[in-house]
């Protein structure tokens, strides 16, 4: 699939995400009789539910691209920088100050609030005071405060009582269970408006990828367009946390097996990885709630589970060719 | 060059930390310092208790031991008495050393210690009474356990029997309903995301004492996140959000989630926001009072003289 051209490559992601929506659309924990299928309430949140997998995984997906290709890590992921704690924090607090029942968007917002903050503390810590930003320095910065804000979220976990703590674990375990019309929409828009603007700008994440002294010299103007590109993935990470708590691996495994299906070159990656994103994630979500219905496992688990044992596969079978 | 000075960065970012994590150290030791060792030159006669519930601690208070209670947890609130017998620690989470220094007779707890804990409670001579069940029947029986285990055998008899006359008032309320005619009740312990109780919780059972069925009760596990979808096709009367903060407008939230404007509970206006949640989320006492509230609340104030009695 290398060399095939990129509408050929988009079609057929298209496809294949009309066909897991559709499918997913008839799986639930409830059946749905014929003549109510667009009536019912039922049908309503399902789509609503299917539209925040599409986005969530797409955004995850070309956030995780976007951080590997930035840190020239094959390690990074959208939660890499801190992201995932900041947000737990935030999430945790409202849950245990008891917010979380005030409305439906305090959880959501607080989450919101601690993984931007987060992420300005992060960016602060790497940035040296001529303005520039190592990639070393702000792997190693985003991690320690990942660490360190981790341990603040244990210290909360622990020391609240058992219910509260329960409710903070199923949060960070993710889900996509959404019950507001406008939480969606807020979401996708900022992460579809964060999406086109790496599209648009993806050719100069080859550039990046070369090594920030050759991008440089090739005329890119290397820390405005980091910054950017850091700015565009940590927004899509931090609203799709905000909706869904933390869903592991997407942003991992999933820009690495198109990698590996149809190549690096990063113009075509992207838009490739938010249409796979989507795909896995909404399979993924039919998979987490169909299973043991009506009891729902955590997304997280399915996505590890089953995106684990596939890009395994596909690293084995390309190993000759993978880049690092 | 630029290696050079990423590493003093780091390096820096790195003292900074070590720095902060001695003084961390250091008010950590001091405040342990600080504190008296409690227990120490206790030469009370009577047992000495430590109750590791909130559910425990209110029977020990209606036994009328209170004055043998030495150690509780941190949710242990009611009676407001409680609140001036020292901590031990979190629900079920006990710290070893502050229950030791308390040198207590008994220790009742809702959770099975380990067996490295158990092997160092029973080397200090302290009984242990594991107090645990998912069933309304199954707190009383405890709760004479309790009284057997603190010399009140027979005033724990006197109010198991008054609690289960209550109960058989209660149950004589609803008993001519037809099974499938009775309040079909949800009840939401998370809203983010959405958790209910399964069949085999204690909730369940208190629902069903109070004459309602729990719709969810096809479930097995106690706890289980639930899809939302499913809570459309049970179609619950009444709905119970159980979880703490302010609920003032969670019944309008509700109507507001996408689907959920259809559920009778929502339609009728039987969103129950101001129940008041720890008397029927606690296998104590008070368990009855809230199994009674419960019952009105699903079957109306047919026998207001009973509720006045």
């Amino acid at each position: 699939m290398q060399n095939a051209k990129p509408w050929i490559i988009y079609s057929f992601l298209l496809a294949v995400l009309a066909g897991a929506c559709f499918l997913s659309l008839f799986a639930g924990a409830v059946r749905i009789p014929a003549d109510e299928m667009f009536t019912s309430g039922i049908i309503r949140l399902r789509v609503a539910r299917i539209i925040l997998a599409i986005v969530v995984g797409a955004g995850l997906s070309v956030s995780g691209a976007v951080f590997q290709a930035l840190l020239r890590n094959p390690l990074a992921e959208p939660y890499i920088l801190g992201v995932s704690s900041g947000a737990g924090l935030g999430a945790a607090s409202a849950i245990v100050l008891g917010v979380g029942a005030l409305s439906i968007w305090s959880v959501p917002a607080m989450a919101f609030c601690g993984s931007v903050i987060t992420i300005l503390i992060v960016y602060r810590l790497a940035r040296e005071p001529n303005g520039v930003v190592p990639v070393y320095t702000l792997l190693l910065a985003g991690v320690i405060v990942n660490a360190a804000l981790s341990s603040v979220l244990m210290f909360i976990v622990s020391s609240s009582s058992s219910d509260e703590l329960h409710n903070v674990i199923w949060w960070l375990l993710g889900n996509l269970q959404i019950f507001d019309w406008q939480l969606l929409q807020l979401v996708s828009v900022v992460i579809l408006l964060c999406l086109s603007a790496v599209i648009l700008m993806s050719h100069k994440l080859n550039i990046i990828t070369l090594g920030e002294e050759p991008a440089g010299h090739l005329g890119l103007n290397v820390e405005a367009t980091k910054k950017i590109f850091f700015l565009l993935a940590s927004l899509m990470t931090a609203s799709a946390v905000a909706a869904c708590g933390l869903i592991g691996f997407v942003g991992l495994i999933i820009p690495h097996c198109v990698r590996l299906a149809i190549g690096p070159d990063h113009r075509r990656l992207v838009l490739a990885s938010a249409l796979s994103g989507a795909v896995f994630l909404v399979l993924a979500d039919s998979f987490a709630r169909t299973i043991i219905a009506p009891t729902e496992i955590p997304i997280g688990v399915v996505t590890t589970f089953i995106g684990g044992p596939f890009f395994l596969f596909l690293l084995k079978r390309k190993k000759n060719t993978y880049w690092c | 060059m630029t290696y050079m000075k990423k590493e003093k960065t780091n390096l820096k970012f790195f003292a900074g930390i070590a720095i902060f994590l001695l003084i961390f150290v250091v008010v950590m030791v001091l405040s342990v310092l600080q504190k008296p060792l409690a227990g120490a030159g206790d030469n009370a006669e009577s047992q000495k208790i430590i109750s590791l519930a909130p559910n425990i601690t209110e029977m020990l208070f209606v036994l009328g031991v209170e004055d043998s209670v030495i150690g509780r947890t941190d949710y242990c609130d009611y009676p407001p008495g409680a609140k001036n017998i020292e901590s031990v620690g979190s629900l079920g989470i006990a710290n070893i050393e502050k229950v030791l220094s308390l040198n207590p007779d008994l220790l009742i707890t809702p959770n099975t210690p380990d067996k490295e804990v158990r092997k160092l409670l029973a080397n200090a001579g302290i009984e242990v009474l594991i107090i645990q069940s998912s069933n309304v029947h199954g707190m009383l029986e405890h709760l004479l356990n309790i009284g057997r285990s603190v010399g009140k055998a027979e005033q724990a008899g006197t109010v198991v029997d008054g609690m289960q006359a209550k109960l058989d008032v209660i149950a004589g309320r609803y008993a001519k309903i037809d099974k499938a005619k009775l309040p079909r009740v949800f009840i939401e312990i998370s809203n983010d995301p959405l958790i209910t109780v399964g069949g085999r919780s204690f909730m369940s059972d208190v629902i069903r004492c109070a004459g309602g069925v729990n719709v969810a009760g096809e479930v097995s596990e106690p706890y289980p996140c639930i899809n939302p979808e499913k809570v459309i096709e049970w179609n619950p009367d009444v709905i119970i959000p159980c979880y703490m903060g302010d609920k003032s407008n969670v019944a309008q939230q509700m109507s507001r989630r996408i689907g959920w404007g259809d559920i009778a509970a929502i339609r009728n206006g039987r969103v129950i926001v101001d129940f008041p949640n720890d008397l029927i989320m606690r296998g104590g006492p008070r368990l009855i009072e809230g199994i009674e509230i419960l019952s009105r609340y699903l079957h109306g104030n047919a026998d207001k003289e009973y509720v006045n009695r």
